[in-house]
C-alpha cells in the first residue's frame, strides 16, 4: 500500500498534478479534496528505516551541516533530496510545501529547509498550542488558518475547492476512523486480538490515507479479520500473563522489538502513538470538525495523563514500556511525569529506554534486552 | 562603573529576595517572547529565569539527557528551591523544550502564578491578529490575578521605560564600534543579561551614568579580531571569555541575551497593547519559530556597522532550532567571504580545552 501511494505521487508529477508534502497530522482531507498528491516525509523516513536504508542518507545530511542531534526523520529525509539510490525513487519533488505549527516546532523548522531546497513556497497552517484544556479562539483561529490554506491551494493550483467533495472526503475519513476505533478498542479483549507489530503494519492508512476509499475498505477487511480473531479466542500468543502499553514512537529499524516481549507472555495491547491518528468529523461542518481533530488538546501533560490513565484502565494495562526517543522532544520529554502518574494514580511500573525512531547507528540491542529482562522480572 | 552590571548578574537571587521583602511581588519569564511590559505595568518585577554555573544535580531524574542544558540547568535551580521567591513564572512557547518545561513547571514547582503566551510562526495577519489578542489575554490572566486592572497609562509608562531601556542599551552598543572599543563582550553580556533581572527604571539611571562616565575609561579592552557572536542565550559567560582571552574582541552579537532582546522599540502611536504585541510579532526574530533570512539580513548589517570581521556561533548542543538554520547561515556567511566557526556548548562543567583549540586554530586563520 505505501509503495503504491508513493509510486503515484511519481506518477502525478508526470502528470502535471501537483505534489505537496506534509506531516503527520496535518488537516490532509483538504488536500485530498483538491486532488493534490500528498506524501508524508515523516511516514517514509520510518519506511526508509524498516528496510535498513536509512543510515546512508541521514549521514549524507550530516555531512551537509545538519547535526546528528536533529530529528533522524528530517535528516533522513534532507539526506535522500540530495543522495542518489533512495527507496521508490524518493520522493517525488514538491510543487508546494504545507506544515501544521502544533505541538513540533521540528516540522516547522525542517519545511522551512526543505522549502529552501526545492525553492518552493510553504504554507504554515499556525495551530494554536493549546496549553490546558481547548477553548472556542483556538477553533476558530485554526479554521481561519484552514480558510487561508484553501486560499493559498486555489492560488496555487488555479482551482477552486469544491465544499462537496471536501463533505464527501471529510465523511469517508470519519468512517476510516470510526473503524480504527473499533479495531483498536477489539484489543480490550484477552486475549489481545493484534499485537504492536501488526498494528504497526496497519497504520500506514490512517495516518496517511483519512478521506479515501482505500482506507475505508482496508480498515473493513481488518475489522473483519480482528473480530473472528476475538470470536475465536485466538491471540497474539497463546497464553497472556502481561498487558502493556508502548509510549512513543517506535524503534522502526527494529520493529520486531515488540515480539521479544512474547517469551515473557507479555503482549502490548495498547500504543497512544497509533491510536491518535483517528479523530471524528462531521460532514455537515468540515472546517471546524477538522480544526477540533488536527488541533490536537491531548497533547498538554494534564490532557495527556488523563487519557492516558483512563485508557490503562480499559486496557488493563500491567506495565508501560516508553521509547524515550532522542529525536521527537514533544512527546518524550513528558515521560519522566507520566510514569510517575501512572505509578501513583494505577500503581502500573513503567520501563523508559533511551533509543532513536529512525536512527539505528547508536543502537545496541543487547543493552536493551537487558533492561527489558529486569524490568519483566521485576513484573513478574 | 562596570562592575555593577556583574554584581547585578551574581545576586540575582539575593536581590530578588530583598524586593520581595519590601512587598514587591516578582515574576519569571522564560525567552524574549514574553510581554515584559505588561508584567512591569501590573507593578511587578520581571526577571528572566537563567540557567547557573553550579552541577545538574536534580533536573536528571525528570528530564532526558537530550535537551539544552540551558533548560536542564534552570530545571535544577527550580528544583533546589533557588526561584521559590516567585510569584509567578510565564512560558512562550517557544521551542519544544520550553513548552515540554512549562507542562513540567506547571505540575512540579508550586508557582501562584504560572501563564503562557503563544506567538505564532507565520507571518500572515491572521497570526498578527492572534497575538494581538494572546497579548490581551495574557493582560486579563495576569488582572484576574491581582484582582485589579492594569491601566492603559500604566501601561504607556511601561512602554516608555522599555523603550528607553532599549535606546541606552543601543548607545551602549554604539561604544563597540570604533577602532578601540570601550567595553568588551562579556561585559556587554553581563549589561544586557543584568537589564532582564533588575527593574528597568533602576537599570536606565544605571545606564544612563555608565553613559556619562566610560569616556574616562582607563583600561579599555585590548582591540583583537573584531568578532560577532550568534546564538540563544549565553546564562554562563564562559565561552565568551575565552574567545576574548584568544585575541579576539567580541563587538557585536544575535543572541537572546543581546540584540534579540532589546534591538526593537515599541511603536507608541497604536494603542498600548496593539503596540506592544506587534513589537513582539515584527522583532528581529529567533530561530524557534522564522525562517533565518531575516535574522541573517540582521546579523549582515551588524557585520558592517561594526565592522566584524569574522562570526562565532556559540551553541547550545541539542537546540533543535538554531542547528537546523545553521547549513543556511554558514553558506550565507560563505558566499558574503565571512568566515564563520560553530561551537556547540554543554553546560559549563563540561571540558572546555577542546574550544579553546579550536576557537585559536580559527583566530589564526583570520590574523
Amino acid at each position: 500500500m505505501a509503495s503504491k501511494h508513493y509510486m503515484e505521487a511519481h506518477e502525478a508529477k508526470k502528470q502535471g498534478r501537483p505534489v505537496t508534502w506534509i506531516t503527520g497530522y496535518d488537516p490532509v482531507e483538504i488536500l485530498y479534496a483538491m486532488d493534490i498528491a500528498v506524501v508524508y516525509p515523516e511516514n517514509y523516513s520510518a519506511l526508509c528505516a524498516v528496510t535498513q536504508t536509512a543510515p546512508k542518507f541521514i549521514e549524507a545530511a550530516e555531512r551537509m551541516g545538519y547535526s546528528s542531534d536533529l530529528c533522524s526523520y528530517a535528516r533522513n529525509t534532507i539526506g535522500t533530496t540530495f543522495e542518489e539510490g533512495a527507496p521508490l525513487g524518493g520522493l517525488a519533488p514538491p510543487d508546494f510545501l504545507v506544515v501544521a505549527r502544533k505541538f513540533c516546532k521540528t516540522h516547522v523548522k525542517w519545511w522551512q529547509v526543505l522549502s529552501r531546497r526545492f525553492n518552493c513556497p510553504l504554507f504554515i497552517i499556525d495551530a494554536p498550542y493549546v496549553p490546558e484544556d481547548e477553548k472556542e479562539y483556538h477553533v476558530e483561529h485554526y479554521v481561519s488558518q484552514l480558510e487561508d490554506l484553501i486560499a493559498f491551494l486555489e492560488e496555487r493550483t488555479g482551482r477552486k475547492m469544491d465544499y462537496d467533495k471536501l463533505r464527501e472526503v471529510v465523511k469517508l475519513s470519519d468512517r476510516a476512523s470510526m473503524l480504527w476505533d473499533e479495531i483498536m478498542a477489539l484489543r480490550k479483549n484477552s486475549p489481545c486480538p493484534i499485537g504492536a507489530a501488526d498494528v504497526l503494519s496497519c497504520m500506514f492508512a490512517i495516518v496517511t490515507l483519512p478521506g479515501t476509499q482505500t482506507a475505508v475498505d482496508f480498515y473493513e477487511r481488518l475489522l473483519s479479520e480482528v473480530k473472528e480473531r476475538v470470536k475465536n479466542k485466538i491471540g497474539v500468543i497463546p497464553e497472556e500473563n502481561y498487558r502493556l502499553l508502548w509510549d512513543n514512537i517506535v524503534l522502526w529499524y527494529n520493529v520486531g522489538l515488540s515480539n521479544y516481549f512474547h517469551k515473557y507472555g507479555a503482549v502490548f495491547v495498547l500504543e497512544p502513538y497509533t491510536m491518535v491518528w483517528s479523530g471524528r468529523l462531521d460532514p455537515s461542518n468540515p472546517l471546524e470538525s477538522l480544526a477540533r481533530k488536527y488541533m490536537a488538546p491531548f497533547i498538554n501533560l494534564k490532557n495527556r495523563a488523563d487519557v492516558l490513565v483512563e485508557l490503562c484502565k480499559q486496557y488493563r494495562v500491567d506495565g508501560a514500556v516508553m521509547h524515550s526517543n532522542r529525536s521527537c522532544k514533544f512527546l518524550s520529554l513528558l515521560q519522566y511525569e507520566l510514569k510517575d502518574i501512572l505509578m501513583e494514580k494505577l500503581g502500573i511500573p513503567s520501563l523508559i529506554i533511551e533509543a532513536d525512531h529512525c536512527d539505528g547507528r547508536a543502537y545496541s540491542d543487547a543493552q536493551i534486552k537487558m533492561r527489558i529482562d529486569a524490568f519483566m522480572e521485576m513484573l513478574g | 562603573m562596570i562592575n555593577v552590571f556583574e554584581d547585578l548578574v551574581s545576586n540575582r537571587h539575593k536581590n530578588a529576595a530583598e524586593w520581595k521583602n519590601k512587598g514587591r511581588k516578582v515574576f519569571g519569564y522564560f525567552c524574549t517572547y514574553v510581554p515584559e511590559e505588561i508584567i512591569y505595568a501590573a507593578g511587578i518585577i520581571p526577571v528572566r529565569i537563567m540557567g547557573g554555573s553550579e552541577d545538574i544535580t536534580h533536573a536528571d531524574v525528570h528530564l532526558p539527557s537530550y535537551i539544552c542544558s540551558f533548560s536542564r540547568s534552570c530545571y535544577d535551580l527550580a528544583l533546589k528551591r533557588c526561584y521559590d521567591y516567585l510569584d509567578g513564572v510565564v512560558f512562550p512557547y517557544t521551542c519544544d523544550t520550553i513548552v515540554s518545561l512549562y507542562n513540567i513547571w506547571k505540575a512540579d514547582i508550586p508557582t501562584p502564578y504560572v501563564g503562557f503566551v503563544d506567538p505564532l510562526c507565520a507571518k500572515t495577519e491572521t497570526a498578527r491578529k492572534y497575538f494581538r489578542e494572546e497579548v490581551a489575554r495574557f493582560k486579563g490572566s495576569l488582572e484576574n490575578y491581582l484582582g485589579k486592572e492594569i491601566s492603559e497609562d500604566s501601561l504607556r509608562e511601561s512602554i516608555r521605560t522599555y523603550n528607553e531601556n532599549r535606546r541606552l542599551l543601543k548607545k551602549v552598543y554604539e561604544l563597540r564600534k570604533g577602532p578601540q572599543p570601550l567595553l568588551s563582550g562579556v561585559e556587554v553580556l553581563d549589561i544586557v543579561r543584568s537589564s532582564m533581572l533588575t527593574p528597568k527604571d533602576e537599570h536606565n539611571s544605571l545606564l544612563g551614568s555608565l553613559l556619562d562616565r566610560i569616556s574616562e575609561r582607563e583600561d579599555p579592552p585590548e582591540p583583537g579580531v573584531r568578532i560577532l557572536v550568534s546564538g540563544s542565550v549565553i546564562y554562563d559567560p564562559e565561552v565568551l571569555r575565552m574567545i576574548e582571552d584568544s585575541g579576539a574582541l567580541i563587538v557585536a552579537d544575535d543572541l537572546c541575551t543581546g540584540t534579540r532582546y532589546f534591538w526593537d522599540l515599541v511603536n507608541t502611536n497604536s494603542s498600548p497593547l496593539v503596540g506592544i504585541a506587534d513589537r513582539y510579532y515584527e522583532r528581529i526574530p529567533c530561530p524557534c519559530n522564522y525562517p533565518p533570512e531575516k535574522r541573517l539580513e540582521h546579523i549582515m548589517t551588524l557585520v558592517k556597522d561594526y565592522d566584524v570581521e569574522a562570526v562565532i556561533f556559540t551553541l547550545q548542543k541539542f537546540c533543535d532550532p538554531h542547528l537546523f538554520d545553521m547549513p543556511f547561515m554558514e553558506e550565507k556567511l560563505k558566499e558574503a567571504e565571512i568566515p564563520s566557526l560553530r561551537l556547540e556548548t554543554e553546560h559549563v562543567t563540561a571540558p572546555l580545552g577542546p574550544l579553546k583549540t579550536r576557537i585559536e586554530a580559527f583566530l589564526e586563520t583570520i590574523r
